[in-house]
């Protein structure tokens, strides 16, 4: 600790004329200090500074909350939508089967099976997905 | 809002609002930045004077305040880029055209430049020592820290300062 103490005493000697600049800076800032709301200090309504960073994180996060948005939406594309843009209609078996009988539809293309038997099968089959076939 | 008189706190920012911009200043070197700490530092005095145990500690309360709010500033802007400095706003005064005033003006503007290398905590404790005359204990008590640790920072402040002004001179 006293070797630091020696060592600054020689820095401080050393330093003086920075230090007498360092002064006079200081003097300048101080005169050129912009001047103090105290009307608004006084009255409460002084506005409460909002920090930078809080600003900047915002940004931030909804930056990656798009770019998060964004990969969802792709993944659902790749992963969940149906890949053929042909699909043009979402019928109700019943009427699949009238637009069939009625030959207006080549190919009727089953997706998924639940609910009520119907037609053709024992299997239950509420909802078809129905597309134009190439057959 | 309970507060101070309003005359008493006006003579008080009045003198005062000098050193406490140029205190900001300095730890932040952020014009606008250092503004709204001196306007919090002054709110501050204004909302808790009833608390002050001294009143006369007045000045002694608001220099620490201002230190601690500056630099809880400063590391908050950890992850933010500072505005550039305003130098030549600040310099631009109108008797500076004599050779030694250009040359004093280079060499303030490269003390600013060399300031700005440092941490906000080095250019704080500078400040405490070289402008304010304070003693190693009394700057460990006002930046709360071991008189270690101050004298280690004020030591690497100026080396660092001082080289940053010889290698500028080459």
């Amino acid at each position: 600790m006293s070797d630091l103490k020696e060592k600054l005493a020689a820095q401080e000697r050393d330093f003086a004329p920075v230090a007498d600049m360092l002064k006079r800076k200081f003097e300048i800032d101080a005169a050129h200090a912009p001047e103090v709301d105290i009307a608004a200090i006084v009255a409460g309504t002084l506005p409460k500074r909002v920090p930078r960073w809080r600003g900047k994180l915002f940004v931030r996060l909804a930056f990656a909350a798009v770019l998060l948005l964004l990969t969802v939406a792709i993944l659902v594309s790749i992963y969940w939508l149906p890949s053929h843009t042909e699909a043009v209609h979402r019928l109700a078996f019943d009427d699949a089967e009238r637009l069939l009988n009625a030959n207006r539809l080549k190919e009727v293309t089953i997706l998924y099976q639940s609910g009520r038997a119907e037609i053709q099968t024992d299997t239950p089959l509420p909802m078809v997905w129905v597309r134009k076939g190439e057959n | 809002m309970v507060g101070m008189d309003r005359d008493a706190f006006e003579r008080i920012v009045t003198e005062t609002k000098g050193w406490v911009f140029a205190t900001a200043y300095h730890v932040l070197r952020d014009r606008a930045a250092a503004e709204d700490v001196m306007q919090e530092t002054f709110l501050a005095l204004y909302t808790r004077y009833d608390e002050l145990d001294c009143k006369e500690a007045v000045y002694a309360w608001l220099k620490t305040v201002v230190y601690h709010k500056a630099l809880n500033v400063a590391r908050r802007n950890v992850f933010t880029e500072l505005e550039d400095f305003v130098a030549e706003k600040i310099f631009s005064t109108p008797d500076c055209t004599s050779e030694r005033a250009v040359y004093a003006d280079q060499m303030m503007e490269r003390l600013q430049e060399g300031l700005g290398k440092l941490s906000s905590e080095h250019r704080a404790i500078l400040l405490m020592r070289e402008v304010e005359g304070l003693s190693y204990e009394e700057i460990a008590k006002r930046m709360r820290c071991s008189l270690g640790t101050v004298m280690s920072r004020l030591f690497y402040a100026r080396q660092n300062i001082r080289k940053f002004l010889e290698r500028r001179s080459k």
